[in-house]
């Protein structure tokens, strides 16, 4: 009985240890990544003191919930690129799902949550489409993508007369008042799904897909990974990340802009590319564009606290994006 | 004295020696041969010498005095100019522009060289000199490379070397693309360019022609210099010797295990352009020999088997028929293809070892792997990995640490345990051992005949005939695209008699290919 009970007990611990084998997410510091951490905490330090006002909690709560729709685009563009593809119509994809959330409910009076749903499941269907696209007619993303950043803000224009669609209901502009444990539920949104988007990249099988098809294509192939599925996976992410960001700006704004995120794509491939993610494919990491988002965030509210024009602010960034990127590559650079 | 000397050069990548203090010297309108085997060092070295490699110790003496910095533009400024393989040029640029690519004729005049406004006249003018100037009048120099013969590329290349006023002239395989009158012309065109006091060193696995056109010969095996040749003491039994240490390369397992009677695989290849209609079964435990020289289709049945190029034929595994039309149904049915290229068809450099390891393993599917299917670092499979890469003797630092540092050898066998980790009915090797270091290959041997007994089906691919005859329970010659011979039990006959069957028209390249050296 006693052996019995040793054996049953040890099957259970087995169990739960293998349970425990396929959800880890052990944290591997990764130094690479934590090297940005470093001008981002030298910012901040200079920003708290140059500025009284930059490390107060409003203001840092300001930071990540302007920087929220960023960051869906920026985490969903580093799945694109570490499988080696680019997404360029991230930020009109946003403005079809505002468009179209904002118009189902104002003019076709489908319930909020409703609405909110299938504006998501819009910015899901024009990655999907991109993927379908790209792979079908043998496409580089680039240039799909490319057609649909200038298909997709033109239907947002045509479906909206070219006009902010307004007198949403009162409770999609509450979500950004919302708050959960201190924490405005628009920055909620992106603290979920991106770590989960990083979880799929480092620990799922679909990850693995994804960074073999960005490493090595030919090789990916004959490995058994199926390549068109994981890029058509990896364009629809995008778009789903895209859907959140114009939900998000959505009830930010409190209107539906067939307008809205007309630059955001830069600072996203700026954010993905001073994250460390190679622009070639198969190397990058979710935790670098969440500090590149941090510091392009940081840098555009220190310098609007500083008083500094917005024309000064580009010059900086890009600056920043030089800098950040020639410091990799002489950090990575190879000896033989 | 030579024009250039490399004295005692030494290079190793990860720990492992690619060059061990290597001398050779070109001199002046003389050819060199420089022999060996696939991954003997004959590249690296060239790479010095062109300064895209940087020795670990060593020197480079040119002209007779040393050379104290060294990259490839004192290299280009020192006239030396290479053939490569891949014949490197502008497809849609002409002949001329690519005569004179890099450094074009400017027009005269004030305007055009403020400008620099191409002259095109000029350089066509120029290219015409040039070609004349070795011999060659029937290049259009006006015309684009893109629909250029292998062999007029090649005279392309060697004229924009004399442009360059090259002294030393480095060819690498020159005759692996061309047809045996283009060889002809290369070869006069060569003696012309000795007579014109150029040096030229001549890469080569054709030990005829090194025969033919060398002065001298530099054999290199495992990166050490083991002879150096001069002109009479040039024969290719005497290359061959030195190439080969049969002591330490020769040592085949012994195949003692007869395949099953139940088949695992039948294959039916039909319409692949390189291959007329070819069918064959493979046994359960049998180790399937395919060899024949370049051009013969192996590679394109190594595809074809796992539908790498799209459905070219049927496949049926234990009886079931499939039509492959990608590699992902092969994993999953059980038919696996290690490739030809192990840098550019297997290994994804930036991932790490365990990762390239259990790539293939992820794609059997939740119902037949439950949620191991999804998670690639579960037990499971972390289990598999570690006993496959124990199995082939994988050797790494870090399963964390990045594939593409592996030396090749152990990427090689990374790739065997991926494909093993899948558990596969059949494994189809392609040149599994090309370019592998000796402590690979026996590994690589050993884990073949292993995994056969156990009943797997290999079908083993390969130019090496030496290593085919030694471990196959059967051979297929190919023969442009044809199944021309099926042997049972090849080491019933000598190694010779086998390599009489590769192709009996070519009795010249027979006698390199019989010494397994590599394809013709």
């Amino acid at each position: 009985m006693r052996l019995l009970g040793k054996y049953g007990a040890k099957q259970e611990v087995q169990k739960n240890r293998q349970i425990w084998d396929y959800l880890a997410i052990w944290v591997r510091p990764n130094w690479e990544t934590l090297r940005l951490l470093v001008p981002v905490a030298i910012l901040w330090v200079a920003l708290a003191f140059l500025s009284p006002s930059f490390l107060t909690v409003t203001n840092v709560t300001n930071i990540f919930v302007n920087a929220a729709p960023l960051a869906l685009a920026a985490a969903g563009l580093t799945v694109v690129m570490i499988a080696g593809d680019l997404d360029l119509s991230v930020g009109s994809a946003m403005a079809l799902v505002s468009t179209a959330c904002a118009l189902l409910m104002v003019q076709y009076d489908v319930f909020w949550v409703l609405a909110l749903l299938i504006g998501l499941l819009i910015g899901v269907a024009t990655g999907t489409v991109n993927g379908l696209l790209s792979t079908t007619f043998n496409i580089p993303s680039f240039i799909v993508t490319l057609a649909m950043m200038s298909t997709l803000r033109g239907i947002a224009l045509v479906l909206s007369n070219g006009q902010a669609v307004t007198g949403l209901p009162s409770s999609v502009t509450s979500i950004a008042t919302t708050t959960m444990f201190g924490l405005s539920a628009i920055i909620w949104i992106p603290a979920v799904v991106i770590p989960t988007l990083g979880f799929i990249l480092s620990r799922t099988s679909l990850g693995l897909n994804i960074y073999a098809v960005g490493g090595n294509r030919e090789a990916a192939k004959i490995a058994g990974v199926p390549i068109r599925r994981t890029r058509v996976i990896v364009l629809s992410i995008s778009g789903a990340m895209a859907g959140f960001a114009g939900i998000i700006s959505t009830a930010r704004l409190g209107v539906g802009s067939p307008i809205i995120a007309q630059d955001l794509i830069l600072d996203a491939i700026a954010a993905v590319v001073i994250g460390g993610t190679s622009l070639f494919g198969g190397v990058g990491r979710m935790s670098g564009t969440v500090l590149g988002v941090i510091l392009i965030a940081t840098i555009r509210n220190g310098l609007v606290l500083m008083n500094v024009s917005a024309f000064y602010q580009s010059v900086v960034i890009g600056l920043v994006i030089l800098a950040a990127t020639s410091l990799d590559s002489v950090g990575s650079k190879r000896d033989d | 004295m030579g024009v250039i000397e490399a004295e005692a050069i030494s290079k190793s990548y990860s720990g492992v020696s690619v060059l061990e203090k290597v001398n050779l010297s070109l001199n002046a309108g003389a050819l060199t041969g420089l022999v060996g085997e696939n991954g003997a060092g004959k590249s690296t070295l060239v790479n010095v010498l062109t300064g895209l490699t940087r020795p670990d110790s060593g020197r480079l003496i040119l002209d007779g005095r040393p050379v104290s910095h060294w990259s490839h533009v004192e290299a280009r400024q020192a006239g030396i100019s290479v053939i490569p393989q891949e014949l490197l040029l502008v497809p849609d640029l002409t002949v001329a522009q690519n005569i004179m690519l890099g450094e074009p004729l400017v027009r005269g005049g004030l305007a055009g060289r403020a400008v620099g406004l191409r002259d095109n006249e000029g350089s066509e003018r120029r290219a015409e000199e040039l070609l004349d100037e070795i011999g060659v009048s029937s290049i259009d120099v006006r015309g684009r490379v893109r629909g250029i013969s292998p062999s007029q590329a090649q005279i392309v290349l060697i004229a924009r070397a004399l442009r360059r006023d090259a002294r030393i002239l480095i060819l690498d395989e020159p005759t692996a693309a061309l047809a045996a009158e283009e060889r002809d012309k290369l070869f006069g065109l060569l003696r012309r360019l000795l007579g014109r006091n150029t040096a030229i060193l001549l890469v080569s696995h054709h030990l005829h022609e090194v025969k033919e056109l060398a002065e001298n010969v530099t054999v290199l095996r495992n990166g050490r210099v083991v002879a150096e040749l001069a002109s009479h003491e040039i024969t290719i039994p005497a290359m061959v010797q030195a190439m080969l240490d049969r002591s330490l390369d020769e040592q085949f397992p012994p195949v003692n295990h007869e395949p099953a009677e139940d088949t695992v695989l039948e294959a039916r290849v039909a319409n692949e352009p390189a291959l007329r209609e070819v069918s064959f079964s493979v046994r359960r435990g049998e180790i399937l020999g395919v060899t024949g020289l370049l051009g013969a289709g192996k590679t394109e049945l190594a595809r074809a088997l796992v539908g790498l190029d799209g459905s070219h034929g049927v496949i049926a595994t234990y009886g079931h028929p499939y039509q492959p039309t990608t590699p992902r149904q092969g994993v999953r049915k059980g038919v696996l293809l290690v490739p030809e290229e192990r840098k550019a068809q297997a290994i994804i450099p930036e991932l790490s070892v365990y990762r390239n390891g259990v790539i293939s393993s992820i794609t059997k599917g939740l119902r037949r792997m439950g949620l191991s299917a999804i998670f690639p670092d579960s037990r499971t499979i972390h289990s598999l990995f570690s006993k496959m890469v124990a199995d082939v003797g994988v050797r790494y630092a870090k399963e964390s640490q990045s594939a593409g540092r592996l030396s090749g050898g152990n990427q090689q066998k990374l790739v065997i345990a991926r494909a093993l980790a899948c558990s596969p009915r059949v494994l189809v090797l392609d040149e599994p051992t090309r370019g592998v270091d000796v402590g690979s290959k026996r590994d690589i041997y050993r884990i073949i005949v292993e995994q056969a007994k156990a009943g797997l089906g290999v079908i083993l691919i390969s130019s090496d005939t030496r290593e085919v005859w030694a471990l196959s329970h059967r051979l297929l010659i190919f023969h442009h695209g044809v199944m021309a011979t099926e042997l049972d039990h090849p080491r019933n006959r000598t190694h010779d008699e086998l390599v009489i069957l590769l192709s009996p028209a070519d009795v010249d390249d027979l006698l390199v290919d019989s010494e397994g050296i590599g394809e013709i």
